[in-house]
């Protein structure tokens, strides 16, 4: 695996440090740097739950490319996160094979249950809720994701049950998160 | 039951429900069933005959275009003087289409040996699987497979003992349907915003880092892993004399039983929702079905005798699309069925040509007024209007598909739209909206 030729260009880059392995394996793949810079943003969000100006800088230096043009692609893709979010992230497939299904209904109930709206985030710093278009899913309706999980033919009683789960923290959080850093 | 009722399953051998159901087929069960002897013979038969038996084969993209795979593939220069790139659309993100998915989950090799032929067919080394990031267990199943083909040798440097050397990489997406569009999904491949191309260039031409590049679907593509293996007479022998071969048809909304269906080209729409996905909820009506996605136009009760292959449908002026049914009962509302799937594409358009874009953002303000019980005379004849102009002038298909639940379904159902004009509100009761 050819490392970056970076000691002096990305010593004081505090992302490649972190992730050195990855990143030298992801940059690897591709032909041309900037391909790096998807998967770059996901390790990111991985860590951190969303993607900070500095993080977009220091993807830019490690991409050779602006940080003008990562915050285009940050923008661009719906779900890259530019804000800190909760550590569930509760994406609810509101189109139509769902909608037909009760998706508005289920919204409504857990929108209620949460006391937050579209893309709000609990006071606790636990919940999310995010409008997300059909999951490829659909014989399921009405379906969510729960962070990485799908959860399908969903009922009150199963959405209790999956609140119950997060509060308890008996599922993976949405982020890994890292020292002295608050997402 | 239908003329089809003894097909058994080919693509989606094996495979269990619509989502993850634990069971993802391993590479010593893929081999033990014939897997990967398709590439094996290819790697005998050498490049160009390989592409032949493809051309011959018709082997229709199942993408949506019905593209003939084997044309597409000839069209990739015969020479190396650039590098060649194999993209396979695995970004699925047309409302109402699950069947890329299970195909991901539980047949990751059958993917893989498709696209490995479709690289040395296309003289390429180098193959990118595009999956949307929503399919997290789809990711982790190829992200396996694809190691453990590795470790046998069927990815790398001299694949099988021959000279063939092709890596195989997954890109994935972040929540953008326009990605699905195979220009679209290059740029995204580069580390750019989904932008798609003017064309052309083609992508056979300039595609991926401005090199010849195929972009195929997963379903396409395994396929072709199937001819290979079966032979041309075999697939010919499924389907109809234009369609040949088979699909796996995703059926969802008010059915019985919801759910991935694969048969040959040439069942009807009738049979679909009635023998197979066991008919109307609750003794209910049938009102209207897509055919081939949201973005294609409706069909209605009258209509259901087409045959679902590449043209029949085109014959009501709709098409097979991505073969994602979404079937809707008496208790829909149209106005309401749109306004949810304009929100959609007003989301999703990409915002570079300014029919698409001022298209749908007026398509939705509109339905969104009329839905609220606040719309005025001419609105409806405002909506055909502009589904009659968005068409034209636009980089993409985009535009055209925000108009599939309207282009028909305004003609037919004119009352229907009109009256949450005249009555000051939606006419409709929306039980589907109750939540258990
Ligand atoms: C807006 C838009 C979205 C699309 N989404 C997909 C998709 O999710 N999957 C896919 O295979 N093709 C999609 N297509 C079609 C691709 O552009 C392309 O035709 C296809 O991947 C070719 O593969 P095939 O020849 O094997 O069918 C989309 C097209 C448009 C215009
Ligand atoms: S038609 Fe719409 S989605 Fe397609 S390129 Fe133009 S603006 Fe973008
Ligand atoms: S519409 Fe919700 S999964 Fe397809």
């Amino acid at each position: 695996m050819p490392e970056l030729n970076t000691t002096s260009a990305l010593a004081t880059n505090d992302l490649y440090m972190r992730h050195r392995a990855d990143i030298d394996a992801i940059v690897a793949r591709y032909p041309i740097r900037q391909s790096a810079l998807m998967p770059i943003l996901w390790l990111i969000q991985e860590e951190d739950g969303w993607i900070s100006d500095e993080m977009m800088k220091q993807a830019a230096e490690i991409c050779e490319c602006t940080p003008a043009e990562v915050l285009e692609s940050v923008s661009f893709y719906q779900m890259y996160h530019r804000e800190p979010v909760g550590k569930y992230v509760l994406g609810i497939c509101a189109t139509l094979p769902c909608a037909l299904k009760a998706a508005d209904g289920l919204y409504a109930y857990l929108s209620e249950k949460l006391g937050i709206t579209w893309a709000e985030t609990t006071q606790d710093g636990l919940f999310t809720i995010q409008r997300r278009e059909c999951l490829g899913a659909c014989s399921e309706a009405p379906v969510m994701l729960v962070n990485q999980e799908l959860e399908t033919k969903l009922t009150r009683e199963k959405i209790d049950r999956i609140l119950e789960e997060c509060r308890q923290g008996k599922r993976k959080p949405y982020f890994t998160g890292r020292n002295g850093y608050r997402a | 039951m239908a003329a089809t009722n003894n097909y058994e399953p080919i693509l989606s051998a094996g495979v269990t429900g619509t989502v993850y159901s634990g069971r993802s087929e391993s590479l010593a069960d893929y081999r033990a069933k014939g897997g990967y002897d398709g590439l094996k013979r290819a790697l005998e038969m050498g490049p160009d005959k390989v592409l032949d038996l493809i051309k011959e084969a018709n082997i229709r993209g199942r993408g949506g275009a019905g593209f003939p795979a084997g044309v597409k593939w000839g069209f990739i220069p015969r020479n190396r003087e650039r590098p060649h790139y194999v993209c396979v659309n695995a970004d699925e993100s047309e409302p109402g289409t699950f069947s890329n998915r299970s195909l991901l989950e539980q047949r990751p090799h059958l993917l893989i040996e498709g696209a490995l032929i479709a690289a040395f067919a296309t003289l390429s080394e180098s193959v990118y699987v595009y999956i949307r990031k929503e399919y997290y267990e789809a990711t982790r199943q190829m992200q396996r497979a694809i190691d453990d083909a590795r470790a046998a040798g069927l990815i790398g440097k001299g694949i099988l003992g021959s000279d063939f050397n092709c890596e195989v990489a997954i890109h994935l997406g972040a929540g953008a349907y326009i990605c699905g569009e195979e220009t679209a999904l290059i740029e995204s491949i580069e580390g750019k915003r989904g932008y798609p191309r003017n064309r052309p260039p083609f992508p056979a031409i300039q595609g991926l880092y401005m090199s010849p590049t195929v972009v195929n679907n997963i379903e396409t593509l395994a396929i072709a892993a199937e001819v290979m293996r079966r032979g041309v007479e075999w697939f010919k022998g499924i389907g109809t004399e234009k369609s040949p071969g088979m699909t796996v048809y995703s059926i969802s909304g008010h059915v019985n039983r919801p759910g991935n269906y694969e048969l040959p080209l040439g069942v009807t729409m009738r049979e679909l929702i009635y023998d197979y996905a066991g008919g109307i909820r609750d003794g209910n009506k049938f009102k209207a079905v897509f055919p081939g996605g949201s973005s294609v136009p409706m069909l209605f009760e009258d209509e259901l005798d087409v045959v679902m292959d590449f043209d029949s449908p085109r014959k009501y002026n709709t098409f097979l699309g991505s073969t994602g049914i979404i079937v809707m009962d008496e208790t829909v509302c149209f106005v309401w069925a749109s306004l949810n799937l304009m929100h959609f594409y007003w989301d999703e358009s990409c915002g570079q040509c300014t029919p698409c874009r001022e298209g749908t953002n007026w398509m939705y303000k509109i339905l969104k007024r009329l839905e609220a019980g606040q719309g005025v005379n001419g609105d409806v004849e405002l909506l055909e209007d502009i589904c009659g102009n968005i068409t034209s002038r636009s980089i993409c298909a985009l535009g055209e598909f925000a108009t599939g639940s309207l282009v028909r379904t305004i003609p037919r159902f004119r009352a229907e739209f009109q009256a949450h004009i005249d009555q000051g509100r939606c006419p409709f009761e929306k039980g589907y909206m109750r939540f258990g």
